[in-house]
């Protein structure tokens, strides 16, 4: 196991340094200048910045500048953000996404699986169609306007919650249900469909044969081997979600790193897109590798290492 | 916290049927009973929250390139003058005087104090100019230092001895601004730009790159100081204890709330959570019909790639399209009320005492507001035939390149469809996020452009872009005439000679076309009636509150 | 990795016939089709769901033929209109009739929608097969793989894609293509890693099925109840996704409409004009509920564990 994890570090390293790699060159191969906004900048003004910024340079040696820089731990200054570092950016906007993740899932995950798993054991009863619904609807009522629609609700006709900004618990209420809900209807629908697949496996005949109770049959067997999918999607999903959602922290209006996935890249912020696809990247290769441990936990017929 | 939500409610009703009464697009008119207005003034919290939807960038002010951080920066810091409420007033100065020649500007400053406590000195003021100037810096904002002696010189690294500029400090309290040439705008450069702030020496020194990254590495020396700036999320301003002037600035904190989605906005308008609102889109309007709306700053016009081998390099066709489009119409569904329909490459709100240029020195395309079908039809045909075809749908493929805000796109749609239902013109449109549109723009990839600019100080911002090879000459545009007229105005130093070469320079673009100007759009802001002396300068991004008030 | 070069057919994936049930059943005449199709017809909520697709789908073929309007005819005169017997659904802001214009978006949106969803699950499911049935280096480098690119930015790719390829529907379900097959080849190869363990399969591999066999036949097609929700489940992710990249510029150019568009513009102004907003957004929802419904019909016939 120890050599298992040591190996797996290293293909990690290379995996990000890849990930850097490839991202550093295809951004560079998209046209448009950096400095531009929609104060038109000249020809000249923009060479005059390129060259400030050092954007001028080979490529490769730009490539080899950043990182040898990175390996240091230093991801530049933001070219937007004037004077500010993508680090100092990070570590300040970090923190709050992913607190707004952690309280999503914290609400979505666990009542996500059990409604999928009760939908999946009534299944094709009243309770089944209205898990159903309910998260057709979670996804498919995507977050701008669900975020919208609370706001209008909790906010405005109500006013029993904040409108916006990240200040208190309350603040964070409608945003967390906002995000948790696409969460929620995701993990129902997946955790319902691979239920019903454990369902009619031989042991859980065999198990029902045996005698075994309901309960024990659903906690020791179902959902046991019905989780594979599900941490699957975990990975993933709590990497990005502890990333920020661009969406509900634009509606409200929190102080997140998901503005500037979005932002970064369409400003052709090089600096920071490139600090972002790292910091991301590390994130999901440590979900990814949790998830396949994981895997051998919850089923040990899975063997990854062989 | 119900109580006051009661109250708040209770005031905002009163506040909405007082609005719904009075004229809304009209400033505030002074109230006749001046005591009694003190009297309030001393009860009600001098507090005023706003809400805009970006955050500013930067304070470092050489770096400062976008309306936010000029917003903040007019508050937390001062220039030797001010621009403030249509007019210039004095700063850091205490008064200026000129030379005979018109060159040399000597500035006397007063004693003010940085927030700290420290004197304001002549110094800084060099310190900061030569600092934007200086190459090593990486500043983009040095158009305005223009018309300073050696200012570009030293910028394009062909001198290096930053004593060569025009700009030095005679003594603690004397500064000294050598002109390259006599420049009748100079003191409204001075006061509109957003760069002639001074800076702390130390402070730069201290932080080094840092410097203006947050509220630890700025010092001003303006009306209020930056207390707290949590970035994307708020921004609070406090009183300033030490401002020279602080007795006129009624306001003890100001606070804006970074709110990037505009219903969310809206929304904490509807609740009081904001006072007011920097800006709002046209189609929000409709929900506030006291909403205020201020014009001037910003010209829109359609670029056409006139470069040769391009399909609008023939005249009659740019003539054709510009001829057939309805800017009234379009203008009142997409902008919001108070946007001008323009007809010249000068903005109309240039103005000398008091009387806009356009009015001295008229020039117009001849379109009118809502477009002449008939002569568009004749110039299409002409253009037809020009090109060697027999019908309008042999016409190359027409792209027009918009950048990727709700506004520009509902324009280029408007446009789009107008040009096919009268001319039968089939445009594509190709939306862009801003610095791909901005990059075939420079590159020449495009057909049709709109290009949005500030109209800036003097009046040949823009006409001087369009000369041979200029940088800014986006429709690749050439005419020797055109820039024999320009040449001419950059040599004249009295404002009557440098317009008449001006106005026959215009005539040529206007007539020729390969721009056509469209409409000098608005900028619709919300603001409850309890705040008084509030006021939009004519710069975009220069909401003044410092010597507002609340009068509730 | 011999086998790569296998054409994937779409039958690969329905027939599953799983030796270990089979036995149960043999005593029925009816194929496992006509016993598929049968359970189907059954499913009431599935045949309600099947007739609101094709209504949909007749609807936006039909409307738009004959209707007075077309989607890009606009009178600035008459702009934001609620409802009306001239304008069923209204205009919108620049005065467009918007009930021609969701009809008219709804052949875009269903379309990006559909084959945006279908075609990254079918290359997620064989990539993801072949990952978790080889599992070792293989399983390793695919892995690492889809880690990489999951993590570069979509909008890069597609920013690219735009600006080389074009811009309208079919380089979008390209980038769709290339961006959106990940996530389904993980969840495949996470089932496939647990299969492959199983009873059936090793006997199978005992008696010398080549690995081709094994996968197509036995191992994805007990995967495809998971792949189809989420198949399901990628058709309004995909609406949305266009939606959002039409509105930075990236997706379908106007003067062409999408509910995706639609709903993104009524977002913008449902204070003002809830119209605006609720019509697309309650026909992306009847029309995702049906895809839903009829997805899980459609799981449930074809899952060969679940016929009594």
């Amino acid at each position: 196991m120890a050599k298992y994890i040591a190996k797996r570090l290293l293909i990690s390293l290379i995996t990000i340094w890849l990930l850097a790699t490839i991202t550093f060159f295809l951004l560079r191969t998209l046209p448009g200048n950096p400095f531009q906004s929609e104060q038109i900048l000249t020809v000249e003004m923009e060479q005059k910045m390129m060259s400030y910024y050092g954007l001028d340079k080979p490529l490769m040696e730009q490539y080899f500048t950043y990182i040898s820089n990175l390996l240091k731990g230093d991801m530049g200054y933001s070219l937007k953000y004037t004077n500010r570092t993508v680090n100092s950016i990070i570590k300040s906007t970090f923190p709050i996404s992913a607190e707004l993740g952690l309280r999503a899932l914290a609400l979505a995950l666990p009542l996500g699986l059990f409604l999928g798993v009760l939908s999946a054991k009534k299944r094709a009863t009243v309770v089944d169609y209205t898990c159903v619904f309910i998260s057709v609807l979670g996804v498919s009522i995507p977050s701008f306007i669900l975020g919208s629609f609370l706001q209008y609700i909790f906010a405005l006709k109500l006013q029993i919650l904040p409108m916006a900004q990240w200040k208190s618990t309350l603040h964070t209420i409608l945003p967390t249900v906002a995000l948790a809900l696409s969460l929620l209807a995701t993990l129902t629908r997946v955790m319902r469909a691979s239920t019903l697949e454990v369902i009619s496996q031989d042991y859980v005949k065999t198990a029902k044969a045996k005698g075994l109770n309901e309960f024990e049959i659903t906690w020791s067997h179902q959902i046991r081997n019905s989780m594979v999918p599900i941490l699957t999607m975990l990975g993933p999903m709590v990497a990005s979600v502890l990333m920020g959602t661009f969406v509900v922290e634009k509606i409200f209006a929190i102080p997140g790193l998901g503005q500037h996935f979005v932002n970064s890249i369409t400003g052709l912020d090089y600096t920071m897109t490139m600090g972002l696809v790292v910091f991301y990247g590390s994130f999901m290769v440590a979900a990814n590798f949790l998830v396949d441990i994981a895997y051998g936990i919850v089923d040990p017929r899975i063997r990854i290492n062989k | 916290m119900k109580r006051f939500i009661a109250l708040a409610l209770t005031s905002l009703l009163l506040f909405m049927l007082i609005g719904c009464s009075s004229t809304a697009t009209e400033p505030e008119e002074p109230t006749v009973s001046e005591t009694q207005e003190a009297g309030d003034v001393s009860e009600t919290a001098q507090e005023f929250t706003f809400g805009g939807r970006n955050d500013m960038q930067t304070l470092d002010v050489s770096m400062m390139n976008e309306e936010m951080s000029a917003l903040v920066m007019y508050a937390v810091n001062e220039g030797l003058i001010r621009y403030s409420n249509g007019t210039v007033v004095m700063g850091i100065a205490e008064d200026y005087s000129v030379s005979d020649n018109g060159k040399i500007y000597t500035f006397k400053l007063r004693d003010a104090l940085w927030s700290d406590g420290q004197p304001v000195r002549a110094y800084d003021f060099e310190y900061s100019f030569l600092r934007t100037l200086n190459p090593e810096t990486g500043s983009s904002q040095v158009d305005e230092f223009d018309s300073i002696l050696n200012a570009k010189a030293y910028y394009n690294g062909e001198i290096t001895d930053p004593r060569e500029v025009g700009i030095k400090a005679l003594d603690d309290k004397t500064l000294e601004i050598t002109l390259e040439r006599k420049d009748p705008f100079f003191i409204l450069h001075l006061a509109q730009g957003i760069n002639f702030y001074p800076i702390r020496e130390d402070y730069v020194e201290e932080f080094e790159a840092d410097y203006g990254a947050g509220v630890d590495s700025f010092i001003g020396c303006g009306p209020f100081v930056l207390t707290d700036w949590a970035q994307s999320s708020s921004i609070v301003m406090e009183k300033n204890e030490n401002y020279w002037n602080k007795d006129s600035v009624k306001l003890d904190k100001v606070t804006q709330l970074i709110v990037p989605d505009e219903n969310t906005l809206a929304g904490m308008y509807d609740l009081g959570e904001v006072d007011a609102i920097y800006s709002i889109s046209a189609v929000q309007t409709a929900l506030y019909p006291d909403f205020r709306s201020k014009i001037g700053g910003t010209l829109q016009y359609l670029s056409f790639n006139s470069r040769s081998g391009q399909v609008f390099e023939n005249m009659n066709l740019r003539k054709a399209l510009s001829y057939a489009i309805d800017r009234k119409t379009i203008l009142g569904a997409v902008a919001p009320a108070g946007s001008e329909v323009a007809d010249s490459m000068i903005d109309p709100s240039i103005m000398v005492d008091g009387i806009p240029l356009t009015k001295t020195y008229p020039n117009t395309t001849g379109i009118p507001p809502e477009g002449d079908i008939e002569n568009a039809k004749k110039y299409l045909e002409s253009a037809i035939s020009e090109l060697g075809l027999s019908s309008v749908s042999e016409l190359p493929p027409i792209t027009y390149v918009a950048m990727d805000s709700p506004a520009h796109r509902q324009f280029a749609e408007a446009l789009q469809a107008r040009w096919k239902e009268v001319l039968e013109v089939n445009v594509e449109l190709s939306i862009l996020p801003v610095p791909q549109a901005i990059g075939a723009l420079l590159s020449g990839e495009f057909d049709i452009f709109l290009v949005s600019v500030s109209t800036g100080v003097s009046p040949d911002t823009l006409l001087k872009g369009y000369t041979i090879g200029n940088g800014n000459n986006y429709s690749g545009w050439e005419n020797q005439q055109y820039d024999e007229f320009i040449n001419a105005a950059a040599s004249e130093e009295e404002l009557d000679d440098i317009m008449k070469a001006l106005q026959q320079a215009e005539a040529i673009i206007l007539d020729e076309a390969p721009v056509a100007p469209l409409w000098l759009p608005g900028t619709a802001y919300l603001c409850r009636d309890y705040v008084k002396d509030l006021y939009y300068g004519r710069q975009t991004g220069s909401m003044e509150f410092i010597y507002s008030y609340i009068q509730k | 990795m011999e086998k790569n070069n296998i054409v994937y057919q779409a039958d690969d994936f329905l027939f599953t016939d799983n030796d270990e049930d089979f036995d149960s059943y043999s005593g029925k005449s009816l194929s496992y089709w006509s016993d598929a199709r049968r359970r189907l017809f059954k499913n009431k909520l599935a045949m309600i769901s099947l007739f609101f697709i094709i209504l949909i789908f007749i609807l936006s073929l039909v409307i738009p033929l004959i209707s007075p309007y077309t989607y890009e005819q606009q009178n600035l005169l008459n702009i934001n209109t609620p409802p009306s017997a001239q304008h069923i659904f209204g205009t919108d802001s620049l005065g467009r009739d918007l009930w021609v214009r969701v009809w008219y978006g709804a052949r875009v949106s269903l379309a990006v929608g559909i084959f945006g969803s279908i075609i990254p699950s079918l290359i997620g499911v064989v990539i993801g097969g072949i990952s978790g049935y080889f599992g070792g280096k293989v399983d390793m480098i695919i892995m690492r793989a889809i880690d990489i690119i999951m993590c570069v930015p979509s909008m890069i790719y597609v920013i690219l894609i735009m600006l080389y390829i074009g811009s309208g529907p079919i380089p979008l379900i390209i980038s769709f293509a290339l961006t959106g097959w990940m996530g389904t080849a993980r969840n495949v190869r996470g089932l496939v890693l647990q299969l492959k363990e199983r009873e059936f399969v090793l006997a199978s591999k005992a008696l010398g099925a080549s690995s081709s066999s094994l996968i197509f036949s036995h191992l994805i097609p007990n995967t495809l109840g998971i792949v189809i929700v989420s198949m399901t489940m990628g058709v309004p992710s995909a609406i949305f996704q266009e939606a959002y990249l039409s509105f930075i510029g990236l997706g379908i150019a106007p003067p062409i409409s999408s509910w995706g568009q639609l709903a993104n513009l009524g977002t913008a102004v449902f204070r003002i004009y809830p119209y605006q907003l609720l019509i697309p957004a309650v026909m992306i929802s009847i029309t995702m509920l049906s895809f839903n419904l009829f997805g899980d019909g459609l799981r449930d016939a074809l899952d060969p564990k679940l016929r009594n």
